[in-house]
């Protein structure tokens, strides 16, 4: 133990100095390069992107390549952070007054941000540019509007879908998934489909006599504590709202039909054994279970977004499907989530901050990143290049465009989420793990949210 | 740290060479240099100070100082800090994750001090032989402690997976009954303690073993001429005479333990529920995660408050009729 004491408190105030100091010789630098570029006359200016996906990281290298060739007086340098430190990082960068020019923005910290004065207002650059908004989604739009003005230009979204092992169904002679129901009461053919392509040691599915729910081998699908890549979805098609508005104060998930929809996502565990179990779906490793037991061929389907294709398509030995989810007793409702660049409110070089954010938003940066498979565009009609991009690959990505055109919500949009969402998460935990019914569960959830959300700590 | 260990070295004592060149230019101005050499005489100990005081001040005293005064303010470091008062204070007493943070680390601390301990002194007394290959064991048992901890975390994680993991393919090949472990509210805190005390029971280990060859010969053999059998020996020759190291171990481990971490960063991020939510670890939710930096500030306060008075209390009844010296 001993040292351990020393490390952790010493480390923190190492960092945080050398962060300081950090910030301090960024800003002799650039202000040194600022005079030097006045004193000559090129005026190059080099302005810092930061971003967390370093599969998409491939993508937008290319196209700032271009940029950088249509405007040879800026310079931009990436910093890549994982989604765990990126925004702490980013939030010390900003109380030291040294964040990237421009960076990535999500709809959990946006309101934070905003709220908080740290990112440029987009409105007056928008209408000085004339940048047409009518060709983005509407509802990314508004994701990142706050009080009548925009902070960030939509570049690219994402929805939720099935993911299925095409060589499983083939070989268990099951259809594939492509069209499945859900309701709350019988789980639909979704339970259905799922029991079929569960099988126990002795080669019995659940229902059939001698099925031992102790020795399964292989799963059918998998229920697991996310919100946006499971739960949401199945709340949303039973017509539960998670937030009561953007920027709202009240989380709404305790309803009857939240009970009755978080049951029948928990039957699938304890009930019907389709899902592997709900030790192997909490909070801290759900994800990445369900993932590595698809990859590994023991999981038949599982929820997932489309920003999972690269890394799961690319460690897969066999051929991946991607189905549209279920259809509910509200139709078929996916998440839509959609990134947006934010522009630091105290960057020395707005103007080029802003040249770089209108083309990351522009038609020919989205092209770039559409066609080469990387993501989703942000305009509608560029859509197509990306799902040619994975036919190539053998991977058919469109159910992902048919649900961003159907039914969708978006992720709630509120300040301090992030701790609202925390306390959700942990109350799931124990009902996942069968410690706490989900009416209590949820009574508690909305509790500990509400807590948070109306200012607590 | 390592500021602090170097004062010991402050202690210079001045060569004769320096000595005779001051004499020769005492003879031309004696008073004057005779003043410029009590005054270099008594700047140089500041002098040679200075860069570990100004360690100690940039990375502990200030930070510790600026922790304290921040723990009276509402700061999201986004927006000007707000002076609140004790309001902080007033919400940890009615924060039931906070109360329930600090119930769980005792927990843990517990599962892990004495167990830690006891094995520690065991392995000692094992190693302290001299037979052939000593040397690999010692290495061997100290080799955890040397490993980064967010490696160790995420192996045993692996470890510990209730359906692929090492340790239940063991338990069920001798028939035993499978556990949850991390994935389970009652399991996971006592796995993560195990984690933690086979990282650390080699190294505490180390300072048992110095402290046993530190005991001298002649006490067991005049004991054994007395007729003490081996138990005897150990609690009476042994045991008292490693206090101070069995004091310093439990200082610095007990203290190690109420800061628990990374282990729980890596493993568990504080699950399933709250179950393993140390303390420490919702500090930093509250300070990195959710931006509450005065909130954590003054959770980081009461936790040295905390911890103060564990420590004097350790001094005062493990401290008590220790003997330093065995000349």
């Amino acid at each position: 133990m001993k040292l351990k004491k020393k490390i952790l408190s010493v480390i923190p105030a190492v960092s945080l100095l050398t962060l300081a100091g950090c910030g301090v010789s960024n800003d002799t630098s650039t202000s040194a390069l600022k005079s030097q570029e006045s004193a000559s006359t090129s005026h190059v200016v080099t302005l810092r992107y930061m971003l967390w996906d370093p599969n998409e990281e491939i993508g937008y290298k290319k196209s700032i390549a271009v940029f950088e060739k249509l405007h040879p007086n800026i310079k931009v340098q990436i910093e890549q952070y994982p989604w765990s430190q990126y925004w702490q990082k980013l939030q010390t960068e900003m109380a030291a007054g040294t964040a990237p020019d421009l960076f990535w923005d999500h709809v959990t910290y946006f309101p934070t941000f905003v709220t908080n004065g740290q990112l440029l207002n987009l409105t007056p650059y928008i209408k000085q540019s004339h940048v047409n908004l009518k060709q983005y989604y509407p509802n990314l739009v508004k994701q990142y509007e706050y009080q009548g003005n925009i902070y960030g230009l939509p570049k690219d979204w994402d929805t939720i879908a099935i993911f299925y092992n095409k060589d499983l169904f083939a070989k268990d002679h099951v259809a594939p998934p492509t069209n499945l129901t859900w309701n709350p009461s019988t789980g639909g053919t979704l339970v259905k489909t799922a029991e079929q392509m569960t099988v126990d040691k002795n080669g019995k599915h659940p229902g059939q006599p001698g099925f031992n729910p102790n020795q399964i081998v292989q799963y059918g699908f998998m229920s697991y504590n996310s919100n946006q890549s499971f739960y949401y979805n199945f709340l949303a098609e039973n017509g539960v709202q998670v937030l009561n508005k953007q920027f709202g104060t009240q989380v709404l998930m305790d309803t009857p039909q939240g009970v009755q929809t978080m049951q029948s996502l928990m039957n699938l565990i304890y009930k019907y054994h389709v899902s592997p179990p709900g030790s192997e779906g909490t909070l801290a490793n759900g994800g990445a279970n369900a993932q590595r037991l698809f990859e590994q061929g023991k999981l038949a389907m599982y929820t997932d977004g489309d920003w999972d294709l690269t890394p799961v398509v690319s460690s897969c030995k066999f051929h991946v499907g991607i189905a549209l989810l279920p259809v509910g007793p509200k139709g078929r409702v996916s998440v839509m989530n959609g990134l947006s660049d934010a522009i630091y409110a105290k960057t020395k070089f707005p103007k080029q901050a802003w040249e770089l954010e209108e083309w990351l938003a522009s038609p020919q940066s989205e092209k770039i990143l559409a066609s080469g498979g990387y993501v989703w565009p942000g305009i509608p009609s560029e859509a197509p290049l990306f799902a040619k991009a994975w036919a190539k690959k053998g991977v058919d990505v469109t159910p992902f465009l048919t649900e961003s055109k159907g039914k969708t919500i978006s992720f709630p949009i509120t300040q301090n989420w992030g701790q609202a969402e925390n306390a959700i998460d942990k109350e799931f935990d124990l009902m996942w793990l069968n410690k706490v019914s989900p009416q209590q569960a949820l009574q508690q959830a909305v509790q500990q949210a509400d807590g948070a959300l109306a200012g607590g700590q | 740290m390592g500021g602090v260990s170097s004062h010991a070295h402050v202690d210079l004592k001045y060569g004769d060479g320096g000595m005779s060149t001051t004499i020769s230019t005492r003879t031309v101005h004696s008073d004057k240099s005779l003043m410029r050499e009590k005054m270099a005489r008594s700047l140089a100990p500041y002098l040679l100070v200075f860069p570990s005081f100004v360690g100690v001040m940039a990375f502990m005293l200030i930070p510790a100082l600026a922790v304290i005064v921040i723990s009276f303010f509402k700061w999201n470091m986004l927006s000007p800090p707000n002076y609140v008062g004790l309001h902080n204070y007033v919400d940890i007493l009615h924060d039931p994750i906070a109360l329930h943070s600090i119930v769980t680390t005792a927990y843990y601390v517990l599962l892990n001090i004495p167990l830690q301990t006891v094995v520690a002194i065991m392995l000692a007394l094992l190693l302290n032989r001299r037979l052939p290959g000593m040397g690999i064991f010692r290495a061997l048992f100290v080799l955890p402690w040397l490993a980064a901890p967010v490696a160790i975390s995420v192996v045993w994680q692996w470890v510990f997976d209730p359906t692929s993991g090492v340790f239940d393919a063991l338990l069920s090949s001798i028939g035993l009954p499978r556990l949850q472990w991390l994935a389970s509210p009652t399991e996971a805190l006592p796995a993560v303690a195990l984690v933690n005390i086979w990282q650390w029971t080699g190294y505490n280990m180390l300072f048992f073993l110095a402290g046993l060859q530190g005991i001298p010969k002649y006490l067991y053999e005049a004991s054994e001429l007395d007729g003490s059998g081996k138990v005897r020996q150990f609690f009476s020759i042994t045991l008292p005479l490693l206090r101070p190291t069995l004091l310093f171990v439990l200082v610095t481990s007990v203290i190690g333990s109420f800061q628990v971490f990374d282990t729980v960063y890596v493993m568990t991020q504080g699950g399933p529920g709250t179950s393993t939510n140390v303390y420490n670890f919702y500090i930093f939710q509250q300070g990195f995660q959710f931006f509450h930096m005065g909130y954590a500030a003054a959770l980081s306060v009461i936790l040295f408050v905390v911890i103060l008075l564990v420590t004097l209390f350790q001094m005062r009844f493990v401290g008590k009729r220790t003997t330093y010296d065995l000349g």
